[in-house]
Formats: C-alpha cells, sequence, structure tokens
C-alpha cells in the first residue's frame, strides 16, 4: 500500500480549495463571517499573489473563445 | 549523456500507447467494438492536447529517471480507464456527444466500458512487480472515490463543488501521475512531488473546463442539469448584483440558447476572471511541485500544464 491515501487527501484539499477560493474573493457567508488568514504556507501565498494579479485582467468569453480557436488551429 | 527516451515526441509515445493496447493488451480479444471506441479516442487524441492527457503516465515516469517503456502499460491502461469513464459518464447523464457509444444502446455501451477496464487491468498486469501493488491499491482507492463522488447529482455548495471536484478529477490526476513516478522510483519524495503535480493540474482541467463550457458552442449540458459550475456558483453567491436575477431566472430555464447570455452575465460579474484566478492558483502549484525533478525532463509537463491559461498571452484577433 502506498503511503498517500486518497481519502486523507480528499478532505484536506478540499479544505484547501475552498480557502483558497475564498481568499480570491468568493463572499463568505454570513454564517462563518469570520475574516479568514492569509495561508501561513509562504508558496500557496505566492500562488495566490499571482491569481490576484490576473483578476486585474480583463478576461471575458469572447478572448477564451479566440484562445480555444488558436488551439484548435495550431493542433 | 541524455536519456535518449526523452528525444521521443508526443506523437511517438501516443503511437506506441495505443500500439501497445491493440497489439497486445487486445490480442485474441475479437471484440470489434471496443476496438472502435479506442481508434476513436485515438484519432482525436491526435489533433489536441488530449495526447498530453493519454501519455501522462510516461512523462511522470520519465520526469523521475525513467524511460517511456516502463510506464506504456500504465498509459495504455489509463487510455482504457479514461474511456469506461466517458462511457458511463454518457450513460448516466443521457449525453448525445458524437461519440460511438451513444449512438448504441445502452446496454451494448455498458458491456463495452466494462470491457475496457478488464483490458486496463490486462496492461496493468504488465508492470513492474515491484510497482504493481502500490500503483494498483492508489489506482483502486481513487477511482471508487471518483465513482462516489460522480452521484452528487448539484452541486450547489462551494464545499460540495470542490470536493466533486477533487474526487472525480484532482485525485485521478494525482493517482496516475503517482503511478507513472511509481513505476520508476520508491523515493517518497519524488512521489509526493508528483501526486501533488496530479493533483493540481487535475483541478486545473476541471476549472478551465467549467470556463469553456460557457463558450456559447459548448453544449450547455450541465447547466440544463442544474450541475453548477465554478463560475456559475459564483454568480449566484453575488447576493446584491444587479444582474443575478437574470441570472437566475436563465438557470431554471437553462438550454443551449441561454448558454450565451449566461456566458455575458457571468463575465460581466467578474466570475470568469474569479474562477481562472482559482485556475491560476493549480496551475502555480502544479509548476511549483514539478520544480523538484530535472528541468530537461519535465519539459512536457511544463507545455501541457502551461497551455491551459495560455491564452492571457494570445491578443485579440492574432
Amino acid at each position: 500500500m502506498s503511503n498517500i491515501q486518497p481519502d486523507q487527501t480528499l478532505a484536506r484539499a478540499t479544505s484547501e480549495a475552498i480557502l483558497i477560493s475564498r481568499q480570491l474573493g468568493f463572499p463568505i457567508s454570513r454564517d462563518d463571517g469570520s475574516a479568514l488568514a492569509l495561508p501561513e504556507d509562504p508558496v500557496l501565498a505566492e500562488h495566490l499573489k499571482l491569481a490576484m494579479e490576473y483578476l486585474n485582467k480583463p478576461v471575458g468569453v469572447e478572448s477564451f473563445h479566440i484562445y480555444n480557436a488558436g488551439v484548435e488551429r495550431d493542433a | 549523456m541524455p536519456d535518449s527516451s526523452l528525444q521521443f515526441s508526443i506523437k511517438q509515445s501516443l503511437e506506441a500507447t495505443y500500439r501497445f493496447i491493440f497489439e497486445q493488451a487486445l490480442k485474441g480479444l475479437d471484440w470489434p467494438d471496443l476496438a472502435h471506441v479506442i481508434k476513436d479516442r485515438q484519432l482525436r487524441s491526435q489533433k489536441d492536447y488530449s495526447a498530453y492527457s493519454d501519455t501522462l503516465p510516461i512523462w511522470a515516469c520519465l520526469a523521475t529517471g525513467g524511460e517511456m517503456k516502463q510506464a506504456i502499460p500504465l498509459a495504455a491502461a489509463w487510455v482504457c480507464y479514461n474511456l469506461a469513464s466517458d462511457i458511463f459518464d454518457d450513460l448516466q447523464d443521457k449525453d448525445d456527444k458524437q461519440r460511438p457509444w451513444n449512438q448504441w444502446k445502452p446496454g451494448r455501451a455498458m458491456q463495452v466500458g466494462v470491457g475496457l477496464i478488464a483490458v486496463a487491468q490486462t496492461c496493468l498486469a504488465q508492470l513492474n512487480p515491484a510497482a504493481q501493488s502500490d500503483i494498483l491499491d492508489i489506482l483502486g482507492r481513487t477511482m471508487a472515490l471518483a465513482a462516489l463522488g460522480q452521484n452528487i447529482a448539484t452541486r450547489e455548495s462551494l464545499d460540495e463543488y470542490f470536493k466533486h471536484t477533487l474526487a472525480k478529477s484532482g485525485l485521478v490526476f494525482a493517482a496516475v501521475a503517482y503511478a507513472g513516478a511509481r513505476s520508476q522510483t520508491d523515493e517518497p519524495s519524488l512521489l509526493q512531488a508528483m501526486y501533488d503535480f496530479g493533483l493540481a493540474l487535475g483541478m486545473l482541467i476541471q476549472i478551465r473546463d467549467d470556463c469553456r463550457d460557457l463558450l456559447p458552442e459548448q453544449a450547455a449540458s450541465d447547466l440544463a442539469r442544474a450541475t453548477y459550475t465554478l463560475p456559475v456558483l459564483y454568480g449566484l453567491s453575488q447576493q446584491e448584483h444587479r444582474l443575478r436575477p437574470r441570472l437566475v431566472t436563465l438557470l431554471d430555464t437553462a438550454n443551449d440558447d441561454h448558454t450565451l447570455e449566461i456566458g455575458r452575465i457571468l463575465t460581466d460579474m467578474g466570475a470568469l476572471a474569479y474562477s481562472l484566478a482559482v485556475a491560476k492558483v493549480y496551475e502555480q502549484k502544479a509548476l511549483s511541485a514539478l520544480s523538484v525533478f530535472p528541468v530537461e525532463r519535465t519539459v512536457h509537463l511544463i507545455t501541457y500544464v502551461s497551455h491551459f491559461l495560455a491564452f492571457q498571452t494570445v491578443a485579440p484577433g492574432h
């Protein structure tokens, strides 16, 4: 048996995903409205910083459409 | 001296994988339907980035110092598992995508799906015995979780969304990347790094697909089944936004004609940008996980990860 337990990973990764999501602006529900601290993991904090910069770039369905057409053309 | 196997292209590794399936795994098995769906996938994989997905175990193996031939049976099994999953998903969703099995009666498609799982096991029987037990164990337990996650018909909360996405995509890619590495090494730090890479890759793929589903030419089947994607969940969470009532109305009567307007509303609400930012975090996590491996051994993996959000560098009109 490997040392990695998928079921335990699922619980941990779900919590982390929610933390990432809320740090990036997903509203916190009224039930758990307390402020979330920045992750202590410096690597994750750096990823979030990059993503925040990403948020400031214009992204729309049309630019996504252009990208997909390009991928299909280049393939 | 560089390992000669690194010179293999994506195309060559894809050909080697499918050749193994047809010449070894299917040897003596006269089942035209089953061979047909595999051939259909091979043709589709040759046309786009699916080739990277099909050969993921090979690149994971190479990253840890292995050779292509060690992971070919694993890549072949991964192709068969993926196909079986596609068939069962379409049967469950009554999807009408242009795939061979969607033209068949359910019983015929189901038998081919079961057959593919059996063929995948045949492929795994060819793995190095020293690694076989670990690989079977993690693949089996992960796929059980993925099947369980598939039973969640609606995902109306962020918690459910991520649990489902992790089970269906994140953990599966993690296990496959881990298995590719395990076919070469038992070094825990390398295996953990490849597992982390696969987990982040699987999340990136699913969230990016969520965004792509908002394109007008994509089928709006998820919206029609109220299986909400991350952009939709974000849009619905904006309680005070002026466009939210209209979004709710459109989702309540979702059909293909509404996809364009839903896409525009979610763009205006910042939902697409938000979702892509989450995907960006996972892109960066995936690339970070690869940093423990020699860069010359991860070129294809880096290319694979980087293409998902590369549209940001493409200027409109180019």
